[in-house]
């Protein structure tokens, strides 16, 4: 089983991989009989993925500008770490701009994975 | 009820026992000269795109992968009955023969990694005079008054950013590729996203991959939240349709 190490300044143990990190690897890579490809979409709204694309147009530039200047510059580069960040919750802060539509895998699938079958 | 595939390995390979599926099935292998096909019934004509059923999919391939060679399949792929799917592995049986020995020995892994958004901008705003400039000067005066400078602002965070992650992005794939066969970089999903890359390795080089990622923690420190996942079969290279000949 594939285990995710995942760490940002801390350390933390193995833990299977989650349906964010292959659910783009089996729907659109791996090997395919295009012929006998039959899914169909129900449920697909259990996952969403991000389809987050920072387009270069006013709206994104203003939240990049307002993400900066909401930063709290006073400590030191080095002070901050993943504790103050959690703690603080000063992720908030910055979160603007880089806000964007999500659109779940049914809007990215055609619609069109269910096929007919050949017979062969 | 349909037969779904999951992926193919090389005759006499170990596939672990007792392997579930989608729907709570049980793992089956068919072999069809020297391939071994590992497929499960499905009710119905069709498979959804659940969460179970795709976390099962993925589950049934890294376990496999975990001590052997597997091709592994799309999520989906179903046949009706057992003689279908061997008609198609006949077709394709050289083919997948080559494929099998392209990626004997190998995973996949892949290293994601994410800015932490607070400690990056202020990378941004300390690195770049001319963004420190209009941050304060747009700070002090009233919105109205600074439209243009907070819209010159916001490109020069962007570019800076893009630069960045440039940067961030080469250094992590140089740090990775002496222990790749094959290695590829995946769009970034959402700004904060540094870099997607795949590797198809050698299985002995997982600890290699896994080490270098924690050097990389320590170099660059808590602005990047690194991610490691694997081993995994290799879905991203072994990519690609295989022909089916219509009898």
């Amino acid at each position: 089983m594939a285990m995710v190490a995942s760490s940002g300044g801390m350390r933390t143990g193995p833990a299977p991989s989650g349906l964010a990190d292959v659910v783009q690897l089996i729907l659109d890579k791996g090997l395919v009989i295009d012929a006998f490809v039959r899914v169909s979409v129900i449920g697909i709204e259990l996952i969403t993925i991000d389809a987050r694309i920072v387009v270069a147009s006013v709206d994104t530039y203003l939240r990049f500008a307002e993400a900066v200047n909401r930063l709290d510059l006073t400590e030191a580069r080095s002070g901050a770490t993943i504790q103050d960040l959690q703690k603080g919750g000063a992720k908030e802060k910055a979160k603007g701009a880089i806000e964007g539509a999500k659109d779940t895998i049914g809007d990215k699938l055609p619609g069109n994975r269910e096929k007919e079958e050949q017979k062969a | 009820m349909s037969l779904h595939l999951y992926g193919l390995a090389r005759t006499g390979s170990p596939i672990p026992p007792d392997l579930t599926g989608l729907g709570g099935n049980k793992i089956l292998t068919e072999t069809h000269g020297a391939i071994l096909a590992v497929v499960g019934v499905v009710r119905g004509p069709v498979v959804e795109t659940t969460r179970d059923n795709l976390l099962a999919h993925a589950r049934v391939l890294e376990a496999i992968a975990a001590s052997t060679t597997v091709l592994p399949m799309q999520f989906g792929v179903l046949f009706d009955e057992t003689e279908q799917m061997r008609k198609v592995l006949e077709t394709s049986h050289d083919r997948l023969m080559k494929l099998l020995d392209r990626f004997e020995g190998t995973v996949e892994m892949l290293v994601k990694a994410f800015y932490l958004e607070e400690l990056v901008y202020k990378d941004v705003v300390r690195d770049n005079p001319e963004i420190a400039r209009l941050r304060e000067r747009t700070r002090s005066l009233p919105e109205d008054a600074t439209y243009y400078d907070r819209i010159r602002l916001g490109e020069l965070v962007q570019s800076a950013l893009e630069e960045l992650r440039g940067r961030d992005q080469a250094a992590i794939k140089d740090a990775l590729s002496p222990h790749s066969i094959d290695i590829r970089e995946e769009q970034p999903a959402t700004a904060m996203m540094a870099a997607h890359i795949a590797l198809l390795i050698e299985r002995d080089a997982i600890t290699s991959v896994t080490e270098t990622v924690e050097g990389m923690r320590e170099r660059f420190g808590p602005r990047m939240k690194l991610k490691v996942v694997g081993p995994l079969p290799p879905y991203t290279f072994a990519a690609g349709s295989l022909p089916v000949k219509a009898a």
